[in-house]
């Protein structure tokens, strides 16, 4: 690691320290009952003790659980969606529209009428997440369709591809980017999705953990589960889609813009 | 013998909603076998309709395009075509792209990249072939698109101002190539240009084209031999002067 | 081709186009009809559009629906205010210098990655149920998507353009006021609507989980009670609301600074 790389990283340690030191200071100088405002102490030893029960890793097995397989589902029907309409000038018009409309509903507002479909419980969650992972995939497909190259198609035909291998070997590479793009964008909706969906209607899950440990004023628990929150979704972030985006992007060489 | 031959082509081109626009009209002429036949004109003129009609990419409103005595039906491998922003997939390496149309074709992956190494070798690209296009230069990349398009062994090359987007001094060697790799393989060409002096230099005979009606303003036959197309010394040579300020003439519209 | 040659087909197209965007929406309401014969739904869960429209109209004139509106509206405008007030300063000073980046960006990206809906439990024990989490949850997510905006805006501007600036003697305000704030001003702008589009999600969110009134909290709450009628009331308001901000508002808004400076984002 270089020299420079290295003063940053302790700085941003630093920025990160500051901040639970103060905190920590805060809480004997603002006099507060302690759920009103726990210390980074209590929300260690709730740390320590839930992890002792098996209660926070089975949460987090729960939650990553309902993540993967929204996720999952999502991204095929988004793609696959965005395949069909691509292929098919009729089929984008008829959809066309209907999508628009679609872009401008407000994922959580489904969240009451999936309650009333489905309950309260893993249906209604996962349909959020795979819900809000659908549109992002489908629309950058579609642009991402729609930024190949005219000639790139042309040329694939003149040399005699067929309509089905045109589709394998320009338009899916050619969407690819731009899909990936905006997987990256769902994974972080869907991760939200996930938490709302966990905060209304689930029995187990961080976003639960967020929320009923506050019924209890247990809100040393509370911060705990937001602090896994982001320390989950930055190791997801991290560790898998940055990489996967960056393996297929740079080595063609190809330039996405990033809207998120 | 002809080769390529166009009867009363008319090609209309039209977005959805706004008024259609003619962009050829009537237009008949005849490219022998063998031939580089070079089409120069101003840019509105409808000389790229032109390839992409013979290509196949747009349909005629009326006339036909033979090649090879058969009417065209779409797209097809038997018109290899250039195109000036080269058209490489990103995501393949030169082999790679000049193989696809091979792949296309069924060819099993050891026969289509040795018949695709052999052509990397006519245009020079050996040390690249491994290389992703991004990591080309211009000239490197049309070489490319050129190898992609021979290795089908089609009956014509169909080239749309090919080296417009290269720098001049890779442009002036690529032209003197293009010669050589096509007097190699008695390829038939049709290029289309807005260069004067790169039809000149090029071509067997040279097609000025302008807009509707009446869009053949003239068609002049090159007569200096192939053998002396060299930039080292074609620029001093009073026929290629003579040559260029005709065309340019016709170009103009005098 | 005469213009009367063209007009017709025209329009006809046009009507083919209108017609052929309208299948989908009527084959959806063909099915949500046609549902209850052949699978046995309570009636609840599937409304007809009758119902729905007939709810539309009672919610409409009874003043509910335009106070529900109201009373979201104004949390969202206080929302988006606060954060964007609190954002701009720190995402400058992140921006032009390089010490205050170090230090604050980690812990940036990490309050980042919380941002938003998972706030709402522990504001409601700062704030009690009401407007209090629900407006700190907007400013909670403006500010981050603010803070990442100015940032992305200032560091877009070219070097070359700074250089040219510093050059010609600008510095300190003059710098400022004449590179870096309308450089940064695109990406703003461009941004806003992004961050427009988060806080009405917290918005909603918030309410549903936090609020005792606004447009979040009726469709949850008619949900309770099985108000499918009403739940579906709200989403359709929810989005047409966010359809005319975004066509009547943002769209223009970036049409006029983006378009009329002839860039398109610095590249």
């Amino acid at each position: 690691m270089s020299w420079s790389a290295q003063t940053k990283m302790l700085k941003g340690a630093s920025g990160i320290a500051a901040i639970l030191l103060l905190w920590q200071l805060s809480v004997y100088v603002v006099d507060v009952p302690p759920h009103f405002y726990p210390s980074p102490a209590a929300v260690w030893r709730a740390f320590i003790e839930m992890t002792e029960k098996g209660i926070l890793p089975s949460y987090i097995a729960d939650s990553m659980l309902r993540y993967l397989l929204g996720v999952l589902i999502g991204t095929a029907i988004g793609c696959a969606l965005a395949l069909l309409i691509a292929s098919s000038k009729l089929a984008m018009r008829m959809l066309g529209p209907m999508i628009d409309f679609l872009y401008y509903m407000v994922e959580l507002a489904w969240i009451p009428l999936f309650v009333i479909w489905f309950g309260f419980g893993l249906p209604t969650i996962l349909v959020a997440v795979v819900y809000v992972v659908i549109w992002p995939v489908l629309f950058n497909s579609l642009s991402g369709i729609r930024s190949i190259q005219p000639s790139l198609i042309l040329a694939a035909r003149s040399l005699g591809g067929s309509r089905w291998q045109v589709l394998r070997e320009v338009v899916l590479p050619g969407m690819l980017p731009q899909a990936v793009n905006g997987f990256r964008v769902a994974a972080g909706f869907a991760f939200r999705a996930l938490i709302f969906g966990e905060l209304i209607g689930a029995q187990s899950g961080i976003g639960y953990l967020i929320f009923e440990s506050t019924t209890h004023l247990q809100t040393d628990r509370t911060v705990l589960g937001m602090i896994c929150m982001g320390l989950l979704w930055l190791f997801i972030d991290r560790n898998y889609l940055r990489p996967f985006e960056k393996a297929t992007i740079d080595r063609w060489g190809m330039v996405v813009s990033h809207d998120s | 013998m002809s080769n390529i031959r166009i009867s009363g082509l008319t090609v209309e081109y039209g977005i959805e909603g706004q008024p259609r626009h003619l962009a050829l009209e009537d237009v008949s002429f005849e490219v022998c076998s063998g031939e580089f036949f070079c089409v120069v004109g101003a840019s509105g003129c409808g000389k790229s309709t032109l390839v992409s009609a013979i290509a196949g990419f747009v349909p005629p409103k009326a006339g036909r395009v033979e090649v090879d005595g058969e009417a065209i039906r779409g797209p097809g491998p038997d018109r290899g075509v250039v195109f000036q922003e080269y058209a490489l997939l990103p995501w393949r390496t030169v082999i790679d792209n000049v193989a696809l149309g091979l792949k296309f074709r069924g060819v099993g992956r050891d026969e289509r990249r040795r018949q695709a190494a052999e052509y990397l070798k006519l245009t020079g690209l050996e040390q690249a072939a491994e290389k992703y296009p991004h990591e080309l230069s211009g000239g490197m990349k049309q070489r490319t698109a050129v190898a992609r398009t021979l290795v089908m062994s089609p009956k014509v090359m169909l080239m749309d101002e090919p080296f417009a987007a290269v720098d001049a001094q890779t442009r002036v060697v690529l032209q003197q190539e293009l010669l050589r790799i096509c007097a190699a393989q008695k390829m038939t060409v049709l290029f289309v240009t807005h260069s004067v002096e790169e039809a000149v230099f090029l071509g067997d005979r040279v097609m000025v084209l302008g807009r509707p009606p009446h869009q053949i303003k003239d068609m002049i036959a090159i007569d200096i031999p192939r053998e002396e197309r060299d930039w080292g010394t074609i620029a001093t040579d009073p026929r290629f002067a003579v040559l260029s300020g005709e065309v340019m003439n016709r170009v103009r519209g005098n | 081709m005469t213009a009367n040659g063209i007009a017709p087909s025209r329009l006809a197209r046009q009507a083919a186009s209108i017609g052929l965007a309208l299948i989908v929406p009527a084959l959806v309401v063909a099915a949500w009809a046609a549902v209850p014969f052949f699978v046995k739904v309570p009636a609840y869960k599937l409304p007809t559009v009758m119902e729905i429209g007939e709810q539309f109209w009672v919610l409409t004139s009874s003043g509910k629906l335009g106070w529900e509106l109201l009373v979201s509206g104004s949390r969202f405008i206080v929302g988006l205010l606060l954060g964007t007030a609190l954002a701009l300063p720190l995402g400058l000073a992140i921006a032009l210098n390089r010490h205050v980046s170090d230090v604050v960006r980690p812990a940036l990206v990490f309050f980042q990655a919380i941002a938003g809906i998972a706030w709402v439990p522990m504001a409601i024990i700062w704030f009690g149920f009401g407007q209090g989490p629900v407006i700190f949850v907007i400013a909670n997510t403006v500010f981050f998507s603010t803070i990442y905006n100015v940032v992305r805006g200032v560091e877009s501007i070219p070097a070359v353009l700074r250089n040219a600036v510093r050059s010609m003697g600008g510095t300190g305000i003059g710098y400022f006021r004449e590179l870096i704030l309308p450089g940064a001003l695109v990406q703003i702008i461009v941004g806003l609507r992004t961050s427009m589009a988060f806080g009405l999600r917290a918005l909603v969110g918030a309410e549903m989980i936090a609020g005792t009134s606004g447009l979040g909290f009726m469709t949850i709450d008619a949900s309770q009670s099985y108000g499918t009628d009403t739940v579906i009331v709200g989403m359709l308001v929810i989005a047409v609301v966010w359809y005319v901000l975004d066509r009547a508002v943002f769209i223009p808004l970036e049409r006029k600074t983006v378009v009329r400076w002839g860039l398109q984002r610095f590249q």
